[in-house]
C-alpha cells in the first residue's frame, strides 16, 4: 500500500498521531467539479436567458485507524471527537492528505476545507473471521468538508 | 500486520451485578452527532455552505457475545444468567429485564483500558455446534435499551 499521511487538527489534538495509531484506509474525496451553462430560447425579441449550475461541493469521505499499543486512549477519544463538534464554539478545520512515493516524497497532496467530524465507528472483535488471529480494534471516522483544492 | 497493534485480548463483561465469563465477542459501535453542511444561495447567487449541527449524539450497537458451552459445565451458569435476563424480557416492565452493561477492555497485561457501559437487554439467543469439536456455542445479542446511557471511558 501507499505510504498515506494525513493533518487534521481535531485528530492531531486528540492524539492521532504516528505514534498512537496507523492510517490503514482513506477513502480518497471524491471530486467533482463542474458548470453547466443552459440558455433559453424563449419569445422571439425576448432576451435570451442564461443560466449556469454549480456541482455541489460538499464531499464525504471516511478515514479508518488501526490504534497502537501507545493509543489506549483512542476509543474514548473518538466519543469525544463526535461530541465536541455540537460545542458551540467548534471550529472546521482544513484537512490534508499526502499520498507519498516509495522514497517518501509526496505524490499527491489533497486539502479538503472546514472539514466536520460526522460519525464514528468502532470495531472491536476478539477473532479476525479472515486471518483467524487475534482481532484488533479499528475506529472508521466518517468527514465532511468542501471541494477539495488539487495542488 | 504490525506487532505493536492495539488487541483487545482481554474483555470482562459484566451483566447488571454478575460478571459473565465470555469466549467471544463481536462490538460493533457507531456514534453520529448528525452534523452536516447544507447548501443555500446568497444574493449573489453563489453557493453557501453552513454547518447544521445535530441536537443529540447517536449511538447504534451491534453488540454480540458468545460462549462456549464446554464439557465440564464450567460456563453453563453464565450461559444461565443470560438466559434468564433474556426470559425476564417477557415482562412488560423494562425495570425488570433492562441491566446495566459493561464491557471492560484490557490488553494481554490485564490492565483495563476502555470502559463501556450501557443500559441493555439481552435481545437474541442462538447456538451453533462446531462440526470439528462438537461443542455448543450460545451466541446473545445485546440491545441498548436507553441510548442515552451509552458511554465510553478511560
Amino acid at each position: 500500500m501507499q505510504r498515506v499521511t494525513i493533518d487534521y487538527k481535531h485528530f492531531n489534538k486528540a492524539g492521532f498521531d504516528s505514534k498512537t495509531c496507523s492510517v490503514s484506509a482513506v477513502g480518497m474525496p471524491n471530486q467533482r467539479t463542474s458548470t453547466r451553462a443552459t440558455i433559453y430560447d424563449t419569445a422571439t425579441r425576448a432576451p435570451l436567458f442564461q443560466n449556469q449550475h454549480s456541482a455541489q461541493e460538499v464531499v464525504t469521505f471516511t478515514v479508518e485507524f488501526l490504534p497502537f499499543i501507545t493509543g489506549k486512549q483512542l476509543l474514548a477519544k473518538a466519543y469525544s471527537l463526535v461530541q465536541e463538534v455540537l460545542v458551540d464554539k467548534y471550529n472546521a478545520e482544513p484537512f490534508t492528505l499526502c499520498l507519498h512515493k516509495k522514497d517518501g516524497s509526496i505524490d499527491t497532496k489533497t486539502t479538503v476545507n472546514d472539514v466536520i467530524v460526522q460519525k464514528a465507528e468502532l470495531f472491536l472483535n476478539r477473532k479476525n473471521e479472515a486471518t483467524g488471529e487475534m482481532g484488533y480494534i479499528r475506529i472508521r471516522f466518517t468527514l465532511q468538508g468542501l471541494q477539495p483544492d488539487k495542488k | 500486520m504490525a506487532d505493536n497493534l492495539l488487541i483487545p485480548a482481554i474483555v470482562h463483561f459484566n451483566l447488571g451485578s454478575s460478571k459473565v465469563s465470555i469466549t467471544d465477542y463481536h462490538i460493533a459501535v457507531s456514534l453520529e452527532n448528525g452534523a452536516q453542511y447544507v447548501r443555500s444561495i446568497n444574493g449573489q447567487a453563489k453557493a453557501v455552505y453552513a454547518i447544521h449541527k445535530g441536537g443529540e449524539i447517536k449511538q447504534t450497537a451491534d453488540v454480540k457475545v458468545s460462549i462456549l458451552k464446554t464439557p465440564d459445565k464450567k460456563f453453563d451458569d453464565d450461559i444461565k444468567k443470560i438466559e434468564k435476563n433474556l426470559n425476564a424480557t417477557k415482562e412488560n416492565n423494562p425495570d425488570k429485564y433492562v441491566e446495566n452493561m459493561l464491557f471492560s477492555i484490557a490488553t494481554n497485561d490485564d490492565k483495563p483500558f476502555t470502559h463501556m457501559q450501557f443500559q441493555g437487554y439481552v435481545s437474541d439467543m442462538s447456538s451453533e455446534v462446531d462440526p470439528e469439536t462438537g461443542l455448543q456455542e450460545v451466541t446473545a445479542e445485546l440491545s441498548i435499551y436507553d441510548p442515552v446511557s451509552f458511554v465510553i471511558k478511560q
